[in-house]
């Protein structure tokens, strides 16, 4: 579904990813691992439209992503959940939500879905006409997942959701993504908390200083000895 | 001292701090966003002010053409410009808006000075409108009137547009974090033009109001304005829209107060006063008497 | 004196001597409209090579410089009125003011010590802002001392200004001032304090975590940056021999931004080459605008030459880089020669 060829990407002198390379397919969860600076923000927020790539390929659905402005790139299908979870404060929940669906055309279902959210958190119905700065941590991660949900992507970027979650919200955040799964969006993902990452998802990627240096099956990773000294915390 | 007096000068107080709250609604927004201090705002209101001029000798309906046609084409040109000027330069730093924002101030001043004259106009008001009339020892002209129910109205179409429409909530959203209403993919770029329309139609219709209180007009009346309006939005909290009224008003009243209540020869330091009392605030409330405090961002 | 005869030195003195002889063939052929320009463009490298060391190297947007320049200008202007004019304009003022007239040199130098003693409590107030804020709060600096030109009447005259100064700023002077100015600038750029003032502009956290006393650095720049700009506005007072507050208004402060940002804010040879062409660009301007009767024309190709700058390039014609005349007659081109290369 998301192929990503020989990708490099600059801010000014700083190269941050170099020559990366990367495929998601439909229905998998992908997990990408790395420690910090490692380039793995900078993948998305290439594959966003937020950044122009230096050089290479991004295609998705067989068709090239590159120099599409950000709505466009949304409004084919890929929907980005940013690091520090970057939801609107000062807005309401439900307005949050609502800008979340931002390029769609169709109100109807953009209710229907609004409604499909606070099903799933139903943290967030109770609060809905809240300002959103107000939710706490964990709050505020389900409202950013739920709002990259309401363009109906069928690709979804999430960069590091469980940071700084106690560890009751991280499972229910892995819940979720599993569901998500379950209910057919394609699942990009970007974790420091590579165990529990690893265990849901179907492959893995390992970046380091901008380039994937071990690739495979979670299950492998999970095991890889090389991995498991450096971000599992393992041994 | 009477309280006939005092309250005379709160009217005018109020009227010129209406004009303030005009032009720093769009400097406030337009700031909120893109952290550009546009400098050619205040020129907006002087282009708006020749154009009303033109109308204002209409023989049917003169005050509303005054007041709708420079509205609208201040709308146009603040489109015009934001889509010429400050559009190549997004992602710029700070300083490179702002020194663009200041050569576009001397291109508009300049091309009035060019397509008319640097002399100054007289800008005459339908005998009415100046006709005073006394409520309770008040004195006031029916021009003041129609300011305070104008930026009342105005403001409370404002309001609602930016807080129902789908694009007032864009522009919220891109006002507290640009980056990230883009990533989610909302349409910055619209985001933005709506704010340079929105602000610029506002200060169109200051340019009426400014000419007729002051009945001269001359290509770089806006520029002094435009800059004590930014304090004004500074006052209140910059890039709040309930802020930059306040800060608008309170500016007005403070500047007439230091003008009618202090011994003339004070009066030739009024920009001064101004000045210093955004050093005050700066100083003292840097996010402003009514600013949401960094934290409350979230 | 191995040491002396460096090859930069003898480019140095090579300039200097090439400098006083075109001085001094233009001082014996010009006539005066066109040696009143070349007097302003010194005056111009003055304010321009100063102003960078706020705008340019610490990062610290000034909008104020005119107000520093009308202190200079008054000031000196006081000191140096001769005895009969001041009888006549400013017989208000004390006894002994009435006695003195100080040598042109002397006052400019003072002017120059005001200005900068003025940006003393004013950089402690409005440093502590930065960016935008410190921009509008330096546009108020220079409306509060307009203010005071045009209002302290026993003093400044108020709108009539001060008139009948003596005709003191020669091209000497108004070149000694720039050579001075540039020297200095130059030297203090590319010593330590000016590798902090990149720093501290560059990264103002990252300067502070390693040590670096950004306030302090900032203070210094502003109050440099005044001092020359007070020297700068005398030395124009004593050009145009007359001052009134409109002489030092935003137009002034808005002239030599443009100098600087045309030039290349951050290189000191940016500064001057910007400062020499936006002296003679506009002179051409104005006399194209005057032959066609077009008013407004230059300062409307000016303003949108300005914008066209930020648009396609905003580090100006120079960035950050300097021209080193020491390089020009090297075969090779030149590795970064001497500790005087710019660090980037
Ligand atoms: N806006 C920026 N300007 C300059 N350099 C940047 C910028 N953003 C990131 N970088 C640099 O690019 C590199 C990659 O950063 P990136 O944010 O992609 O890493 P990351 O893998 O997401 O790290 P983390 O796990 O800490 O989030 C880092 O060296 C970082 O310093
Ligand atoms: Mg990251």
């Amino acid at each position: 579904m998301l192929e990503i060829r020989n990708l490099s990407v600059a801010y000014g002198k700083i190269v941050a990813v170099s020559n990366l390379s990367l495929t998601v397919n439909e229905g998998e969860i992908v997990t990408v691992v790395g420690g910090n600076g490692a380039g793995k923000t900078t993948t998305l927020r290439t594959v966003s439209g937020v950044l122009k790539p230096r050089s290479g390929e991004i295609l998705f659905k067989g068709k090239s992503m590159v120099g599409l402005s950000p709505e466009a790139i949304v409004t084919r299908g890929i929907s980005h959940s940013p690091e520090g979870r970057m939801i609107f404060g000062r807005l309401t929940i439900t307005e949050n939500l609502k800008l979340g669906a931002y390029n769609r055309k169709d109100p109807s279902g953009v209710k229907s879905d609004m409604e499909r959210m606070f099903g799933m958190f139903p943290v967030l119905e109770q609060r809905k006409s809240q300002r959103a700065g107000t939710l706490s941590g964990g709050e505020q991660q389900m409202l950013a997942i739920a709002r990259s949900l309401m363009s109906r992507p069928n690709l979804l970027l999430l960069d590091e959701p469980s940071l700084g979650l106690a560890p009751l919200l991280v499972e229910k955040i892995f819940d979720v993504v599993v569901e998500l799964r379950n209910e057919g969006v394609t699942i990009l993902l970007v974790e420091q908390n590579a165990n529990e990452a690893l265990r849901i998802s179907d492959r893995a990627y390992v970046l380091e200083t901008g380039t994937v240096t071990i690739e495979g099956p979670s299950t492998e990773l999970i095991n890889n000895p090389m991995l498991r000294a450096a971000y599992l915390g393992l041994d | 001292m009477t309280i006939n007096y005092i309250m005379q000068q709160l009217v005018n107080g109020l009227a010129l701090g209406s004009i303030y709250a005009l032009l720093a609604i769009g400097l406030t927004m337009v700031y909120g966003i893109l952290r550009l201090i546009n400098f050619a705002h205040g020129d907006l209101m002087m282009l708006g002010a020749y154009v009303s001029s033109i109308f204002i000798s209409a023989t049917i309906l003169p005050i509303l053409f005054a007041v709708v046609i420079p509205t609208l084409l201040m709308a146009l040109m603040g489109l015009i410009v934001e889509r010429t000027a400050y559009r190549p330069l997004r992602g710029a730093p700070e300083v490179a808006m702002l020194i663009t924002s200041l050569g576009v101030s001397r291109l508009l001043q300049n091309s009035t000075v060019l397509v008319l004259s640097p002399q100054p106009r007289a800008f005459r008001l339908p005998g009415d409108l100046t006709q005073t009339m006394n409520v309770g020892g008040i004195r006031f002209t029916q021009l003041d009137v129609l300011t305070f129910l104008l930026v009342i109205a105005l403001m409370v179409l404002l309001t609602l547009y930016i807080n129902r429409s789908k694009t007032g909530m864009a522009m919220r959203a891109s006002s507290e974090n640009l980056r990230a209403a883009r990533l989610i993919g909302i349409n910055v770029n619209w985001a933005i033009g709506a704010a340079f329309v929105l602000g610029s139609a506002l200060a169109g219709t200051a340019g009426f109001l400014w000419a007729s209180r002051y009945g001269i007009i001359d290509p770089f009346m806006g520029f002094l304005p435009g800059v004590k309006a930014f304090v004004a939005a500074v006052i209140g909290g910059i890039g709040s829209i309930r802020g930059a009224v306040a800060g608008g008003v309170i500016l007005g009243v403070a500047e007439i107060g230091f003008v009618g209540f202090l011994p003339p020869e004070f009066s030739g330091y009024r920009d001064a006063f101004v000045f210093s009392l955004l050093l005050i605030v700066l100083l003292v409330r840097p996010n402003g008497l009514f600013g949401k405090s960094e934290v409350e961002r979230a | 004196m191995k040491s002396f005869l460096t090859r930069k030195n003898v480019v140095l003195l090579g300039g200097i001597v090439l400098l006083v002889v075109l001085l001094g063939v233009a001082d014996a052929t010009l006539n005066n409209y066109y040696l009143r320009i070349l007097q302003l463009m010194g005056i111009y490298i003055v304010l321009t090579a100063s102003l960078n060391l706020t705008n340019g190297f610490t990062g610290d947007f000034s909008l104020g410089h005119a107000a520093f320049m009308a202190i200079g200008g008054y000031v000196s202007a006081l000191l140096t009125m001769p005895l009969a004019a001041r009888a006549l304009q400013l017989a208000d003022l004390p006894a002994w003011f009435q006695e003195f007239a100080m040598p042109f040199p002397l006052a400019t130098v003072l002017g120059g010590l005001l200005a900068a003693l003025v940006a003393l409590p004013v950089g402690l107030v409005v440093l502590r802002l930065r960016g935008h804020y410190l921009a509008v709060m330096t546009l108020g600096l220079l409306i509060v001392v307009k203010s005071l030109a045009s209002n302290w009447e026993p003093v400044t005259r108020g709108a009539r200004g001060l008139s009948g100064l003596d005709s003191a700023t020669t091209l000497w002077w108004a070149f000694g001032w720039a050579v001075v100015t540039v020297f200095v600038v130059w030297r203090l750029v590319h010593s330590p304090f000016g590798r902090s003032m990149i720093a501290v502009r560059d990264d103002s956290v990252a300067a502070a975590s390693r040590g670096i006393y950004v306030f302090q650095i900032r203070l210094i720049a502003f109050i440099m940056s005044a001092f020359f700009g007070g020297v700068g506005g005398a030395l124009l007072a004593h050009q145009l021999t007359a001052i009134t507050p409109p002489t030092y208004s935003f137009d002034l402060t808005f002239l030599i931004v443009i100098m600087l940002v045309i030039g290349g804010s951050g290189s000191v040879t940016g500064s001057v080459i910007g400062a020499i062409i936006m002296t003679i660009v506009p002179v051409i301007l104005r006399d194209l605008e005057r032959r066609f009767e077009l008013p407004g024309v230059s300062q409307i190709i000016i303003a949108a030459a300005l914008i066209a700058f930020m648009i396609f390039r905003r580090q100006g014609l120079m960035g950050s880089r300097e021209m080193h005349p020491s390089t020009w007659f090297m075969k090779k081109p030149a590795t970064p020669v001497s500790v005087d290369a710019p660090q980037q």
